[in-house]
């Protein structure tokens, strides 16, 4: 194994059990974190993996899921999805889903039934830690995707080419590892995988079951032979390791960690949850401490989280929208470009409102410095400086709405 | 990102140390000065020359068609055979004629106007060698100016503004997006908002600033960056940005966000390059009437901004220049809907452009591989804007020289 991937065995204190929360989960109060810190750097990792053996916050959240669809309004199920993003135990399924769906980066603005984005989303929830093999399966099958890209249409003679460029290029390969020949070959693979009432439905007539040729193999492919062929090749572990490592550790891994991760991931037949233990417990995790800018979902969650407020998830739709993610309807197919593409002067102003509304349900405990270093090593990637903590000790009331609006707090 | 050009050591907020009124630069100030010689010593006429942008502050305005826009569509060679037989179902049947052989999308029936007044130009065929059929490598080549792997990870206009004189707001993204790479330059500090017109600072004013005014390391210099610009954007924008009319304008985010540039422009603001975005072109199925909607949305508010340009007698200072990644597959596919192409034409609109068509469209006969050869690599084009319009050295900008497109 990768010197890099072997596991920490620096100090796993306070605010190392801090960095975990703050990136495999959505941040977590003192208690938590003060319980964790307890534990060493592997046993921390596969508590998180692993989740508690029972949850209730999702079994509730569970139970109205069937009315919160059945209204039909998007909006509601925006909100019942941060809603488990705030409460529920097990974060890391939470957190996965988030990275799948972008990931998969479907959208509602074209896809148009809630309920079918819904569907895809729990797919997430149910096989997000799963190996990646059944969960692509799942997806490739799945309404909401089939509509996204084209499928629907996609017949024997004339094939439509988007779902098999997409499969490639920004769910298994990356750009680079395919040709423009093997994209018209495998989009004949996936002719005839239609939906029908609403379910994906395998239409044999508009099936073309000639002899394909896809990233050199030669057979009488179908769709799943041709995800199977893409799994294979070395580039998948590559591409699909890069995207975990830049969505839980660090914007730019280096090349041999992207390329030792990848293997890994090959080699445990891409069973992320597996996966992410190893990753989770290792040096270059906890070598990577502040690197991160925040998602707009991570900021609110985080922040609620971490000051025991209360969730507005209904407004918190619109602030996400504001704030650039916009959930269930990612900005194109190849989802939330991530980090620092976060920021700009207009991001950042509506991460200055959000942070005002999410903090008036703020009840902070303590105040001046100690208050400001106790939230800011829960809240932030970075510690304050010094000169403004000196402001932020003087905020009095605006104390919470003010860490919020510090650049670290932006960071994990 | 780089070290910061504008970010002063002080708070946001904070006179800036400028010995020129903070409306100007440097560069127009001595342009202005030597404009009028004698008169620069005239107060009143040297206050106007010093707080309006002078003349030889030209604007471009980039509008992105995202998706890859099908431009056979859009400029039609209606009186081709061969156009039609490639797409029975989703070909155009009643263009806007522009000559005996070209027209275009009815859609696109109010750009008619500039067309006859010759402040419309086409540049066909425009693309680059070994067209990416990918989005997003497409996209990037589009913004970085570099094919291949991109020399310097910039956008052509942030390497053109580097160049330029520093001013408080040196571009303006209209558009809550990601930052576009194409204005991301090495140095400067470009903003991006969704609506000037509510881009505003609320709270303790004081205090936000003083949170993001000592200089970071790393990415969190990134964020404070953005912090500080956008407090010190807000006040700017709400000094330039005035009142106005939106009369002509119809009511879509495409057509608000160039209003509002043209009353910026109006109002001073020292930015030398606007950004803004129309999205849905990547019309895979069923495009008839999706990208029938996407054409009028477009046009029509191109025509109500060079319509109100021209009324504020700014038309003569903008120009206004369409992109897309890639254009679409000549053959229409199962679906009504048009795949990945190649080639495709871009607008270039303004009161000194010479209008009409340049270039022949790509021939319908000669394909590659069923898409449409390019002859006008799109650097050609930037070229020209950034020599002739923005008065930047495309040859530096670029890294190489490419030979002008006479639109200007």
């Amino acid at each position: 194994m990768h010197e890099m991937l072997k596991p920490y065995e620096g100090a796993f204190d306070f605010d190392a059990a801090a960095h975990l929360w703050r990136r495999a989960a959505f941040g977590a109060p003192r208690a938590r974190i003060e319980e964790t810190a307890k534990l060493s750097p592997r046993d921390a990792a596969r508590s998180i993996v692993r989740g508690p053996e029972k949850d209730a916050a999702a079994e509730g959240l569970e139970s109205v899921y069937a009315q919160v669809a059945g209204t039909g309004k998007v909006d509601a199920i925006r909100a019942w999805l941060l809603q488990r993003m705030v409460r529920c135990e097990h974060q890391l399924r939470e957190k996965i889903a988030l990275f799948w769906h972008g990931h998969f980066a479907t959208s509602v603005l074209k896809v148009n039934e809630p309920a079918w984005m819904g569907r895809q989303y729990r797919i997430f929830l149910e096989g997000g830690l799963g190996a990646f093999g059944d969960l692509l399966g799942r997806v490739t099958r799945d309404p909401a995707m089939i509509r996204w890209l084209d499928n629907e249409t996609n017949a024997k003679g004339h094939p439509n080419e988007n779902y098999a460029r997409e499969l490639f290029e920004l769910f298994t390969l990356g750009d680079g590892n395919y040709t423009e020949n093997d994209i018209k070959e495998a989009a004949r693979a996936f002719t005839g995988w239609h939906i029908l009432a609403d379910q994906y439905h395998f239409s044999a007539r508009l099936h073309d079951d000639g002899e394909k040729e896809v990233l050199g193999a030669r057979g009488a492919w179908n769709g799943d032979d041709v995800c199977r062929i893409a799994l294979s090749q070395k580039a998948c572990g590559r591409f699909l390791s890069r995207k975990l490592l830049q969505f839980f550790v660090t914007p730019d891994p280096p090349a041999e960690v992207v390329d030792a991760f990848g293997e890994e991931l090959r080699a445990r037949g891409y069973r992320i949850g597996e996966c992410l233990e190893i990753l989770f417990a290792s040096r270059v995790f906890h070598a990577s401490r502040g690197t991160l800018v925040k998602s707009p979902i991570e900021f609110v969650a985080t922040s609620v989280r971490v000051f025991e407020g209360r969730l507005d998830a209904s407004a918190a739709a619109g602030d996400l929208r504001a704030m650039g993610q916009d959930l269930l309807a990612p900005p194109n197919v190849k989802g939330w470009p991530g980090h620092t593409s976060w920021i700009n002067t207009a991001t950042w102003l509506a991460r200055v409102d959000t942070g005002r509304r999410l903090a008036s349900t703020f009840d902070v405990r303590g105040s001046g410095d100690d208050a400001v270093l106790a939230y800011g090593r829960l809240l932030c990637g970075k510690a304050p400086g010094a000169e403004e903590r000196q402001r932020l000790a003087a905020a009095d009331s605006d104390l919470a709405h003010a860490l919020l609006c510090l650049p670290e707090a932006h960071l994990s | 990102m780089t070290t910061p050009s504008m970010s002063s050591p002080g708070s946001p907020s904070s006179p800036s140390p400028r010995l020129f009124p903070s409306s100007l630069s440097r560069r127009s100030f001595l342009k202005s000065a030597l404009a009028f010689p004698a008169a620069a010593t005239l107060p009143g006429l040297f206050a106007r020359a010093a707080f309006a942008s002078g003349p030889g502050d030209e604007v471009l305005v980039l509008v992105r068609l995202e998706g890859g826009n099908d431009g056979l569509n859009t400029v039609v060679p209606f009186a081709d055979d061969l156009y039609h037989r490639a797409r029975p179902g989703i070909g155009v049947k009643d263009p806007v004629k522009l000559t005996e052989e070209t027209g275009l999308h009815p859609s696109l029936g109010a750009l008619r106007a500039a067309w006859d007044e010759g402040a419309l130009a086409i540049v066909q065929g425009v693309g680059y060698p070994d067209s990416s059929r990918s989005h997003f490598t497409s996209t990037d080549i589009w913004h970085t100016a570099f094919t291949g792997t991109p020399e310097r990870w910039s956008g052509w206009a942030g390497r053109a503004l580097d160049r330029m004189d520093e001013g408080e707001v040196p571009a303006l993204q209209l558009d809550p997006a990601p930052l576009s790479l194409a204005l991301t330059g090495e140095r400067v500090v470009v903003p991006a908002v969704a609506d000037a017109e509510s881009f505003r600072v609320r709270g303790n004013k004081d205090l936000l600033a003083a949170l993001v005014a000592r200089p970071r390391e790393g990415v969190a210099e990134d964020v404070r960056r953005a912090g500080a610009t956008a407090y010190r954007t807000a006040e700017r924008l709400e000094k330039s940005l005035g009142s106005g009319d939106a009369r002509g304008y119809p009511d879509t985010d495409l057509s608000r966000r160039l209003w509002q540039v043209a009353r910026l422009v109006e109002g001073g603001l020292p930015a030398r390059v606007y950004a803004v975005r129309l999205s849905g072109f990547d019309t895979h199925a069923k495009q008839g009437n999706a990208h029938a909607l996407l054409l009028r949305t477009l046009g029509d508010a191109l025509a109500a901004f060079e319509a109100d340009l021209k009324a504020k007698g700014l038309d003569k200072r903008v120009l206004v220049m369409t992109y897309s990644e890639f254009g679409r597959r000549v053959e229409e596919n199962r679906s009504l809907g048009t795949d990945h192409g190649t080639a495709a034409p871009l607008f270039v609109m303004g009161g000194r452009v010479k209008g009409g068509l340049l270039g022949a469209h790509p021939s319908l006969a000669d394909l590659d591989e069923g898409d449409l050869r390019f002859h006008t690599d799109f650097r050609r084009v930037y070229a020209t804007v950034l020599d002739r319009w923005l008065k930047a050295d495309s040859h530096a900008v670029l890294g190489a020289a490419y030979a002008p497109v006479p639109f200007v």
